[in-house]
């Protein structure tokens, strides 16, 4: 359907039983919310027509897949192996900051006051300067040139989104 | 029979515009370049370009939405025969002996077969896209609340198993993605469910920010993740397709076609499953097996010919049923929902020239990735040598504005963000995500057809079970769910351990 798991990459099954415990928590905690629910009993409604009836069967579907999944992944021997790190120090990091940019930009500068062309300004600019170094510095090009570059970037972006989108699509910018 | 060309006629006339052709040209390119980006899927390139056309009339942005769909599958060929990567995951088959081909300084051919492939399997696509609507049309008539309860299951079930990757993972995606479905005001009683006092919450998730989420954040996140090696682009001949190869290879085509199609029908399977599907339908077939995998002419036009057909495939079932075969389908269908497009049962009754419109949409798709197969090689090779560091924030940007301008509300964005952090933890625990959003597509019919089963039969479940349809989707659900245990799978098939 779209961009999905390597069959040929197994997880270990630590991981697999620690998102089972996660899925059983969320299908449990969907189920008793359901049953907790509201039952309308006050409008006379058909019983058939609570409003938690499928919420909370799909809570308890989840609760039973997952419980079934971490059954899996013990048989499989959860316990035996040790916790695998899936990540070296320096990927953490760059997705890390990936995270923290994506997230300030998008809940940080777009729609608290500052005008949506600057922070696309920021964002751009100081996106690809920080992500972009390795492959400019292959290039030769010194720390200010890439600053440069990175401004030139930003500002295009920043220009063609916001005048497309309020001039073309004609959207009032955040 | 009649009728229907002469509908077909009257929407492809409709289309003949100045305003329209310049849609279709832009749109396909956008496709195509989406398509040959990797790490940029269809599903994010139609999801993005239903936010920009938000304010285009019905007609128009559908053909554009179409248009980017139909480029985006072809688009994926490209990097997959330059650069042994897929653009899409649809692509990935093309990769083996289109990436072969390249290497033995047929680039250019391969390029040529994939273009042809493409071509004649959205056009095969496209027959059996006006000739199967009105009759599935038909039989969706017959469908009632039972009936869509289970084909709903049936999606979810069927795309978690034959998405590639653990079954068991899929249904839990796709029983979550139901779930959320149900968050926010109830259809009957509009009593609000885990919106926990939250007024953005009451309405629910929005689908489309949610789909540019999970497929537009959560992918740009996985290709930071993912460091792509520099661009080595090998050297190619003429990219004009050879007249002899299509005759060669007719019986591979018109198989690759039928079977591309009949994948797209299934609910939730999509492209890539068509490709490998055809490939290796097409390997059993050949008198040149020995090809296969080492630059084969017939592997390539078989895996290029299945995807694309399942396009128009993917396309029949949003139109008779409002459930659609594959994740661009679904935001296809959503975008239909947005611009006031009813599809479903009643679609051959309330809006029968709306199916032709389509297929006339398809065909315009078809002449856009025609002529971009023909003249952009270098283009493409330009943009493919596009660094990740740069597209990615440009993408991102797209994705905050777009999900704001639907509604021109934050809470968009938000929900944006959620679902994309979302899909990335899934993929990181191998979870699939299409299952999920299927789920998030489909929660809402099967929510009210079980509650309107249940008021109907007074709380008899025996219906959902003895009706012949709703009991053929069943007994096919209870195969598909048994065939992945251990014990029953070597039970029926008579395998040893």
């Amino acid at each position: 359907m779209s961009i999905e798991i390597d069959p040929d990459d197994p997880l270990p099954p630590r991981l697999d039983l620690y998102s089972a415990l996660a899925w059983m928590v969320f299908g449990g905690a969907v189920s008793v919310g359901s049953w907790r629910m509201d039952r309308l009993e006050h409008l006379h409604i058909n019983k058939y027509e609570i409003p938690g009836l499928v919420p909370g069967l799909l809570g308890a579907a989840v609760l039973v897949l997952g419980l079934v999944l971490a059954l899996r992944a013990i048989a499989r021997g959860a316990f035996g192996t040790p916790t695998p790190t899936t990540q070296g120090e320096s990927q953490f990091r760059t997705m890390a900051l990936v995270f923290a940019l994506t997230l300030i930009y998008a809940l940080g500068l777009v729609g608290t006051g500052l005008p949506f062309w600057l922070a696309t300004f920021v964002f751009v600019s100081v996106y690809i300067f920080l992500f972009d170094r390795e492959r400019q510095a292959g290039l030769g090009r010194s720390v200010p040139k890439q600053a440069v570059l990175a401004l030139v970037y930003g500002a295009a972006t920043s220009a063609v989104v916001s005048l497309s989108f309020e001039y073309i699509f004609l959207v009032r910018l955040p | 029979m009649f009728q229907g060309l002469i509908a077909f006629w009257h929407s492809l006339g409709s289309f003949l515009t100045v305003e329209s052709i310049f849609f279709v040209l832009a749109s396909s390119l956008v496709g195509v370049v989406i398509g040959a980006l990797p790490g940029l899927t269809a599903t994010m390139g139609v999801a993005l370009m239903t936010t920009l056309t938000i304010k285009l009339p019905s007609s128009q942005a559908l053909l554009i939405l179409i248009c980017t769909y139909v480029g985006a599958i072809y688009g994926g060929s490209r990097s997959a025969i330059l650069l042994n990567i897929p653009g899409t995951p649809a692509s990935a088959a093309s990769c083996l002996d289109g990436y072969a081909l390249a290497r033995q300084g047929h680039a250019g051919r391969a390029m040529g077969i994939a273009t042809t492939g493409s071509v004649m399997g959205t056009l095969i696509g496209m027959f059996f896209l006006a000739l199967f609507t009105p009759l599935l049309g038909d039989l969706a008539l017959k469908f009632g609340a039972y009936e869509f309860f289970w084909l709903a299951v049936f999606g979810v079930i069927v795309s978690a198993t034959l998405t590639g990757g653990d079954p068991l993972k899929g249904w839990i995606a796709g029983f979550a993605g139901l779930f959320i479905a149900t968050i926010g005001q109830d259809g009957i009683h509009a009593y609000e469910r885990f919106s926990f006092g939250t007024r953005d919450l009451a309405g629910g998730f929005s689908l489309v920010p949610a789909l540019v989420g999970a497929f537009g954040f959560a992918e740009i996140l996985v290709a930071m993740q993912e460091k792509r090696p520099p661009v080595k682009i090998n050297p190619f001949d003429t990219v004009i397709p050879k007249i002899r190869d299509v005759f060669q290879y007719w019986r591979t085509i018109l198989r690759s076609g039928v079977i591309g199609t009949f994948i797209g029908i299934v609910p939730g399977v999509g492209e890539d499953v068509a490709a490998w599907s055809s490939y290796a339908a097409a390997k059993r077939a050949s008198k040149e097996k020995e090809l296969y995998g080492k630059g084969s002419i017939e592997g390539l036009m078989a895996a290029e010919t299945g995807d694309n057909a399942c396009v128009p495939g993917a396309i029949i079932p949003v139109l008779t049923l409002q459930i659609p075969g594959s994740a661009p389908a679904a935001v296809l269908m959503a975008a239909m929902l947005i611009h006031g497009v009813k599809p479903g049962p009643m679609i051959m009754i309330e809006s029968p020239q709306f199916v032709y419109d389509v297929v006339a949409m398809m065909l315009l798709a078809t002449i856009g990735i025609l002529i971009y197969g023909l003249t952009l090689t270098k283009f493409l090779i330009k943009v493919l040598r596009v660094p990740t560091t740069i597209i990615v924030p440009i993408i991102f940007v797209l994705c905050v504005i777009g999900t704001f301008a639907l509604a021109g509300r934050l809470f968009d964005v938000w929900t944006m963000l959620l679902f994309g952090v979302l899909g990335f933890v899934l993929r990181q625990f191998r979870f699939p995500v299409a299952p999920l959003v299927l789920g998030i597509v489909l929660g809402d019919l099967l929510e009210k057809s079980f509650r309107r089963g249940l008021v109907l039969s007074d709380g008899d479940l025996s219906p959902f079970f003895t009706r012949p349809i709703s009991a053929t989707l069943f007994g096919i659900i209870a195969l598909v769910i048994l065939l992945r245990v251990p014990a029953v799978n070597r039970f029926i098939t008579g395998k040893s351990r």
